[in-house]
C-alpha cells in the first residue's frame, strides 16, 4: 500500500465525486480552469461581507432600505452585490414588532451571491423540519429569545425567490461608520437565527 | 370548508423523504456559530452539477427529483452532498452521458493512485460562461412579467393550498409541501411568471406559473401553532384554489 493511501482517506461519495469529475473533464464537458475558478468564487470571493454591506447601508441610507424592501434584487445590485443565487431577492424588515427568519423546508435554497453556501444546520433536517412549526424552541437553540407578543414570520423559500433578513441596528450603534457597522452585521442575523452585534 | 386541523394533521401528506416542514420528532439543530468549513470534494461536487447543468446535460427538475425519490432512509441518512453527487450520477448514467462501468473503473484507478493528476477538460467555454453566470446570475431564472397573462390571483385574496391526487406530484419535482395542502392562507405577494415543474403525468406546456408568497397563520397549519406565529411560503399558481 501507498504512502498516500496512509494519509488520504477518501469517503466513497469523495471516490465517486472524483471519478465522476474526470470523466466529465475526459469527455470535454468541463475543464480543470472552470472548476477553479468556480472553487475560487466560492471560496474567496462570495460569502455573508455581500449582505452585511446591504444591510450596513440600509441602517444608514433610509432611502436606500426603502429602495431595498421594494425592490431587494435592484437595490443590491447597486451596491454590486447579486448574482448566482439572487436572481429574485425579497428583503424582510425585522422590527420590534416583528421577526423574521428563513428557511427552505424541501431542499436547502439559500441566497447563494448575498450570504454565501449555506451552514451545515441550516440544510439539517431538524432545522427544515422544525422552523415552520416550533419556530421560538429552535430559535432558543441558537440562543434568540423572542417575546411571545411579537409576530414571528418563517418564510419558506420554495421558489427562485430568496430571502434576506434585515436585522435590526443595534442601540449604541448611532455613532459608528458605515464600515463599523458591518462587522455588526452576522450571517446568521440575515437568516433571522440570530441578532447583529452590539 | 375548512378542514379540522387536528384531523388534517393525522392525514399529512409529504411530497416524499424531503418534504419534511413540521414533520415531529426530529432533535435538536446542530447550530454551529462560525463559518462553514468545506471539505474540498464538497465544492467540487457544486462545480460539477454547475457544469452539467451549464452544458445541458440534465435538467434541474430532474436533479431535484432524483433527490426526492430516494428510499427515505438513504435521504436522511445522506449528507447533502451525498444526495448532491448521487443525483448528479443517477441522471448522467441515465441519460447516457457516463455509464457505470466507466464509473467504476475511473473509482479503481483514483483508489491505487489518488493523487495521480485527472485529465486535462477540453471545454474552452465553460470558464467564460461561469464569469458571466455567478457574477450576473442565470436569467431565465428572474420573474418574466406579461401583461397577456395576468395572474389569476389578486394579493389580499384568500386562497387554498390544493390536495394533490395522483402519485404524478410525487414522482415528479414538485414545490407544494405537505404541510399547506387543504390549508387556508392570503396571498401576500405576487412575484410574476417564473419556470416551473408540472408532475409527470400532465402536459408541461410552456411550464411557466405565476408564483405568490402565500401567508398562512401557524393556528391553521398545526394542532400545535403557536399564536403570533405565520408561515410565508412560495406557491406556484397550479397549487392553489381559491377560497369561497
Amino acid at each position: 500500500m501507498s504512502t498516500a493511501h496512509e494519509h488520504r482517506s477518501m469517503s466513497q461519495a469523495e471516490l465517486r465525486t472524483k471519478a465522476i469529475e474526470a470523466l466529465l473533464l475526459e469527455k470535454g464537458y468541463l475543464s480543470g480552469e472552470a472548476i477553479d475558478l468556480f472553487v475560487k468564487t466560492y471560496e474567496h470571493d462570495v460569502g455573508p461581507l455581500n449582505g452585511a454591506q446591504v444591510v450596513a447601508r440600509a441602517w444608514v441610507d433610509p432611502e436606500f432600505k426603502g429602495r431595498l424592501l421594494e425592490n431587494a434584487t435592484e437595490a443590491i445590485a447597486e451596491l454590486g452585490v447579486g448574482g448566482f443565487g439572487a436572481e429574485n431577492v425579497v428583503a424582510v424588515e425585522n422590527t420590534p414588532e416583528r421577526h423574521n427568519v428563513v428557511v427552505c423546508t424541501l431542499c436547502s435554497c439559500y441566497p447563494w451571491a448575498l450570504l454565501g453556501l449555506p451552514p451545515t444546520w441550516y440544510k439539517s433536517p431538524e432545522y427544515r423540519a422544525r422552523v415552520v412549526r416550533e419556530p421560538r424552541a429552535v430559535l432558543g437553540e441558537f440562543g434568540v429569545d423572542i417575546d411571545p407578543e411579537v409576530e414571528i414570520d418563517i418564510w419558506d423559500s420554495s421558489s427562485e425567490v430568496r430571502y434576506l433578513v434585515v436585522p435590526m441596528r443595534p442601540e449604541g450603534s448611532e455613532d459608528m461608520s458605515e464600515s463599523e457597522l458591518v462587522e455588526l452585521v452576522t450571517r446568521d442575523s440575515m437568516v433571522g437565527t440570530g441578532v447583529a452585534r452590539s | 370548508m375548512n378542514p379540522d386541523p387536528a384531523h388534517a394533521q393525522l392525514e399529512r401528506r409529504s411530497l416524499g423523504p424531503h418534504d419534511i416542514g413540521g414533520a415531529e420528532h426530529f432533535g435538536r439543530v446542530p447550530v454551529e456559530k462560525d463559518q462553514p468549513t468545506y471539505e474540498d470534494w464538497q465544492m467540487h461536487v457544486l462545480a460539477l452539477l454547475f457544469g452539467a447543468a451549464v452544458n445541458g446535460l440534465f435538467g434541474f427538475g430532474d436533479f431535484r427529483a432524483a433527490i426526492e425519490k430516494m428510499h427515505p432512509l438513504s435521504y436522511l441518512s445522506a449528507s447533502y452532498y451525498e444526495r448532491l453527487i448521487y443525483s448528479v450520477e443517477t441522471n448522467l448514467v441515465a441519460n447516457g452521458v457516463l455509464t457505470a462501468d466507466e464509473i467504476e473503473a475511473w473509482i479503481r484507478s483514483i483508489s491505487e493512485d489518488p493523487d495521480a493528476p485527472l485529465p486535462a477538460g477540453s471545454n474552452e467555454e465553460l470558464a467564460e460562461i461561469l464569469r458571466t453566470i455567478l457574477p450576473q446570475g442565470m436569467a431565465d431564472l428572474r420573474a418574466a412579467h406579461d401583461p397577456e397573462r395576468p395572474p389569476l390571483f389578486a394579493v389580499g385574496q384568500r386562497v387554498r393550498g390544493k390536495h394533490i391526487d395522483g402519485d404524478g406530484y410525487v414522482r415528479a419535482h414538485a414545490r407544494h409541501p405537505g404541510y399547506v395542502q387543504d390549508k387556508e392562507g392570503v396571498v401576500e405577494r405576487s412575484y410574476g411568471i417564473f419556470p416551473t415543474f408540472p408532475p409527470y403525468d400532465l402536459p408541461s406546456g410552456d411550464a411557466t406559473e405565476h408564483v405568490y408568497a402565500v401567508r398562512f397563520d401557524a393556528a391553521d397549519l398545526w394542532p400545535t401553532g403557536e399564536s403570533h406565529t405565520n408561515v410565508v411560503i412560495d406557491l406556484s399558481e397550479s397549487y392553489l384554489e381559491p377560497v369561497q
